[in-house]
This record gives C-alpha cells, structure tokens and sequence, in this order.
C-alpha cells in the first residue's frame, strides 16, 4: 500500500511538473514557483488516495472493474472540482475549462472500458475453450 | 473393524455393515461405500435420496453445513467438505475456495477478473467464483 502510495505520487508529479516545466518554458518565464509545486504535489497525492481507495480498498473489491473505475472517475472529477478553482487553475466563469475537463474524463473512461472489455472477452474465449478442452478429455476417459 | 470378504452366488455385489448400533461412524462409513459407486446420500425434506455424483454441479459448506447442488435441486448432506474432497475424483471436482467445490464437467465458460478470480458460468448460468489462490493450480489443471 505504502509502495503504491509512493511510487504513484512520485510518478504522477514527475510528469505533472514535467508538463508544467513545457508549458511555462514556452509560454512565458520558465519560472516553476515553489507553491505551484506544492499544489501539484497535494494534487497528486489525494489523487493517488483516491485511486487506492477506488481499486484496492477491500470494502469496493466485489464491485467488478467497471464499478471500481466509475467510482475512482467519479471521485477524481469531484476532488478535481474542488481543487482547481481553489488553487486558481481554473478561473470562474470560464466554462470551456469545465467542459474540457469533463470530456477528458469522458473520454478515458471509455478508453479504459473498451480496453478492458476486449482483453476481457479475449481472454475468456481462450479460457473457455482450454476448458471445453479439458472436459472433452475427461469425457473420453470417462468412457 | 473387522473386515471380511466372503463369497456367494448372488449377481450384485453386496456390502453389509453388522454393529451394534448405527452411529454417526457407521453412517459415515456407509457415505464412503456408497461413494465408491458413484452415489451420494442427501437430505431432501426430511427424506434421505441418492443422487449421482456426476448431475452435481457443485458443493458448498456454509456456517458448517454442508450444500450440494445439482442443477435445479439444493440438497444437505452429512460430509464435511475436506472429507468429500478426499472421496471425489480431483480431476472432475476442484476445490475452488475454503468453501466450495465445482464439478469441472458442469461449467460453461470461465472469466478471468481483473482481482486475478476467475467467475465461472456453470451450464445451469449459474455463476461461482474460484479464489485468487485457488485459480493458479484451475488454470495449470486446464492447460492454460
């Protein structure tokens, strides 16, 4: 859990101060603040909580894949409501940023499910019919 | 226990207890003989029936209680599940969790989860779950 917690926050700030570092390299100073980082660093974190929360807590692990992954969207799209206007990365009233942001939470969403639906189904076909198989066998020696 | 064999002219093979009274051992020990032939003895409503061992679809032990259930029927018997495990052939029934046994013959399809289970659909649509522990020696045992 521990490990998860650290690997997942490091790596998810990495490429967060990575993107930030392009995009103030390009469009102005190239200067990162310190409370920036300290944002994205917060930020990540009670992302990484909410996914551990989401996929490894036990009380959510009969809930399948699809409803562990609504449940880690819906709660990532509520605590991205929450912090973004807070820490002034989304100016209010701009409703382009909102619809944004929603779209790409649609968008891998769906992504994530279409994947885990094919691999899914590829791999109980491949299972199904090692069983089929194996019955088929049993039924030989059975006479 | 004395064992003894003894020869006659009858056509079918006969197995007689003698004791002195009929306690939970013999009535084990009669589970056992019957299970040699490929019947099991279960309690239906009070009444005792034999049901064959191949229509079982599956076996489960809950608060210590064992369920055997075939394809429409729920029937209780006498056996504790590590006792049946013992009895049954490994290669037609797998013990898929601490609480329950699958009969390979009667599944469907098998669904791997992302938790690294397996649901099993039996071909009654009925759907089981295999343990994490348990689906590693399932999936070597099929030949994945």
């Amino acid at each position: 859990m521990f490990k998860i917690l650290r690997n997942g926050t490091t790596n998810m700030f990495t490429w967060l101060v990575s993107l930030i570092a392009i995009y103030k390299f390009i469009f102005s100073n190239g200067e990162i603040p310190v409370v920036l980082l300290l944002q994205v660093f917060i930020f990540s974190f009670l992302c990484v909580c909410i996914f551990l929360f989401a996929f490894k807590k036990n009380f959510t692990k009969d809930i399948g894949f699809t409803g562990r992954l609504t449940l880690f969207m819906f709660l990532i799209l509520l605590w991205e409501s929450c912090w973004f206007p807070l820490v002034g990365w989304f100016i209010k009233g701009k409703l382009v940023q909102w619809l944004i942001l929603i779209l790409v939470v649609i968008v891998l969403y769906t992504i994530s499910i279409m994947i885990y639906s094919i691999l899914s189904k590829k791999q109980e076909k491949i299972m199904s019919r090692k069983l089929l198989e194996y019955q088929a066998e049993r039924t030989l020696e059975h006479g | 226990m004395k064992i003894e064999i003894e020869k006659d002219e009858i056509n079918e093979l006969t197995v007689r207890i003698i004791c002195k009274e009929i306690d939970e051992n013999v009535k084990t020990l009669k589970n056992y003989i019957s299970l040699y032939e490929n019947n099991i003895l279960v309690k239906r409503k009070d009444e005792f029936v034999r049901i064959g061992i191949n229509d079982v679809y599956y076996i489960e032990s809950v608060d210590g209680r064992s369920f055997l259930y075939s394809e429409k029927e729920v029937y209780e018997i006498d056996y504790r599940l590590f006792e049946l495990e013992e009895q049954l052939n490994k290669k037609d029934f797998y013990r898929s969790s601490k609480s329950q046994i699958i009969n390979i013959n009667h599944m469907k399809s098998i669904k791997p989860e992302l938790n690294r289970t397996l649901t099993v659909t039996m071909k009654n649509n009925e759907k089981l779950s295999i343990s994490r522990r348990c689906s590693i020696g399932f999936k070597r045992m099929i030949g994945i």
